[in-house]
């Protein structure tokens, strides 16, 4: 049996592109998320039952972990304050991270001197494990919301920085060379060639960035915080609150979800060609 | 069609500045240069700005010696090291397995891909108080934690390679009366290998975030417990020496699954697909 199944049956003889075309379409009619509607179903049902044999400290229940969300979003216990202080570290460190990303990888991207004096820097940080600063940022910045935004930017900052950079030298040569023959001046290299050409690197290091300052909000609110959703998860796990804690997880990753949705909704809409089949990054 | 899902982006070593390892020359004089002016102003300001914020490369040395002579800092390696490889590679066998059977499913691939994607944007991070309730305080809480962060890469990637290879794949198997088993083990593997390495890699990297955050809070181990110790006493010296150990940690693991590669499939590297 053919093990191809998407992209790239080019070798195939006819009557296989034939046959993978009728599965396709066989597969296709219906709701293309049915699978996935009947195994979440299926998991929050084992959930629910599961739950109901063990101390509710371990699992807790569906049930009772929605309505711990409803309390906490419309009901007696509300969180809005946390949530919203969560939200602007995110937003505030991610919109940092964007542009100092995108600046210092076009930097180091376009100028082989740039890249040759950061390079120790830049490796090293890299495969720093960058939750083990934050004691460091704490002693310099005080267990407050400039230490976390900081930790967030830090985090935040590679990815973009990494692939604008790769994006930056894909670019360069052949291209910006077309365009000087073409009569370009300058700027117009700048506009026409180097921005659409980096654009799908920014947007593909700019998802990655949207759920890690998720991960960055809720690491260092965990350690570093008195307030915010991180700390509301330490909190609610010191005090054995399973199914709180779990709403909490529910809430952050409806912020992951949404950071990484939107992008790759930008990153469909505006560098389409980005979508490809392509290793994971 | 087989879009670019989310994942954690760190790239081991190399990537762009592989190349100022090619032209070697000018590179390596420039970066050589720098660090050394980089020493130097750091010496330097510890004239001027109180040494608990930067400390200097001397103090840093010789925090490096207490820590060395205490026995304070290998161990604490050693410690981060046992729970990245536990949960690496647990995450690794378990990940490829299960990508594997969703690379060979369409129907698999297409009920559970959405929800793997969800896993890469949810925060597990915030799971880690939940595994010390579930496990204890000891290792299997740091090992089950490092699993849950490092897996759903793992199986992406593996999905997603052999996804990907083309149906001439399947034909040589069929051709040469394959089992099911010498299939997957000699021609499906090693097609999938360039995205399985990849998964690999980035799933490291965060194996040992994982492993440093468990340290930190479940139980002060290995080297995230030093840094939270050396960071409530405001020892910036200490705590700088952890951060430079664990990084070099990141690089002898980076290291090690480089060359693993390299010995199991030294094609990928050749062809420039790694």
């Amino acid at each position: 049996m053919a093990v191809s199944l998407e992209e790239g049956f080019s070798d195939a003889t006819e009557l296989q592109v034939i046959d993978n075309a009728l599965q396709r379409s066989r597969l296709r009619t219906g709701f293309r998320y049915s699978g996935t509607l009947y195994l979440i179903v299926t998991l929050l049902i084992l959930w629910q039952v599961i739950g109901s044999f063990l101390d509710p400290i371990y699992i807790s229940k569906p049930t009772i972990v929605a309505s711990n969300l409803w309390d906490m979003l419309f009901g007696k216990t509300q969180i809005w304050h946390d949530i919203a202080v969560s939200a602007s570290e995110m937003y505030i460190g991610l919109a940092i991270a964007l542009v100092v990303g995108s600046v210092f990888g076009l930097a180091i991207g376009r100028s082989r001197v740039i890249r040759g004096i950061t390079a120790p820097y830049v490796v090293f940080l890299n495969a720093t494990p960058l939750v083990i600063t934050l004691p460091l940022l704490a002693i310099w910045l005080g267990v407050d919301e400039k230490a976390r935004i900081v930790f967030i930017v830090l985090l935040a900052t590679w990815p973009i920085l990494l692939n604008v950079a790769a994006g930056c030298r894909n670019v360069s040569g052949r291209f910006t060379e077309l365009g000087h023959s073409a009569g370009l001046s300058r700027t117009d290299v700048i506009r026409k060639i180097i921005i659409p050409g980096v654009l799908p690197y920014f947007l593909t290091g700019a998802r990655i960035s949207a759920g890690l300052v998720v991960i960055g909000m809720v690491v260092s609110e965990m350690e570093v915080s008195l307030v915010g959703l991180g700390y509301l998860l330490a909190s609610y796990a010191s005090g054995f609150q399973t199914s709180k804690l779990l709403a909490v997880f529910v809430i952050s990753t409806v912020f992951g979800l949404i950071n990484v949705g939107l992008l790759s909704l930008a990153t469909r809409i505006w560098a389409p060609w980005a979508v490809l089949e392509r290793k994971e990054r | 069609m087989v879009s670019a899902h989310t994942s954690k982006p760190r790239q081991s070593t190399g990537g762009i500045f592989s190349l100022t390892k090619s032209k070697s020359g000018p590179g390596l004089i420039m970066g050589a240069a720098s660090l050394v002016v980089f020493f130097a102003i750091w010496q330097l300001s510890g004239n001027f700005v109180k040494p608990i914020y930067f400390s200097t490369p001397s103090r840093v040395m010789s925090a490096l010696g207490s820590m060395l002579s205490k026995g304070e800092l290998l161990p604490a390696m050693w410690q981060t090291a046992v729970i990245v490889v536990l949960g690496f590679g647990a995450s690794a066998i378990v990940g490829i397995a299960a990508g594997l059977a969703l690379g060979r499913s369409f129907k698999l691939r297409t009920a559970i891909s959405p929800l793997i994607s969800m896993a890469i944007a949810a925060p597990f991070v915030a799971l880690l108080p939940l595994m010390e309730i579930w496990f204890g305080l000891g290792l299997l809480a740091r090992v089950a934690f490092t699993f849950i962060l490092c897996i759903w890469l793992v199986v992406i990637n593996t999905y997603i390679g052999v996804a990907s290879l083309s149906a001439a794949y399947g034909e040589l198997s069929e051709s040469m009366s394959l089992s099911k088993f010498e299939t997957i083990r000699y021609i499906i593997l090693p097609g999938a290998s360039p995205y399985i390495f990849a998964g690999l890699r980035i799933s490291a990297a965060q194996a040992i975030v994982g492993a440093v955050l468990a340290g930190q809070e479940v139980g002060a181990s290995g080297l995230g417990g030093l840094a939270g110790a050396y960071g409530s006493f405001f020892q910036t010296s200490h705590l700088i020496v952890t951060i430079v150990a664990s990084t070099i940690l990141a690089f002898i693991l980076f290291g090690l699954l480089r060359i693993y590669q390299s010995v199991r499939s030294p094609w990928i590297h050749a062809t420039g697909q790694g």
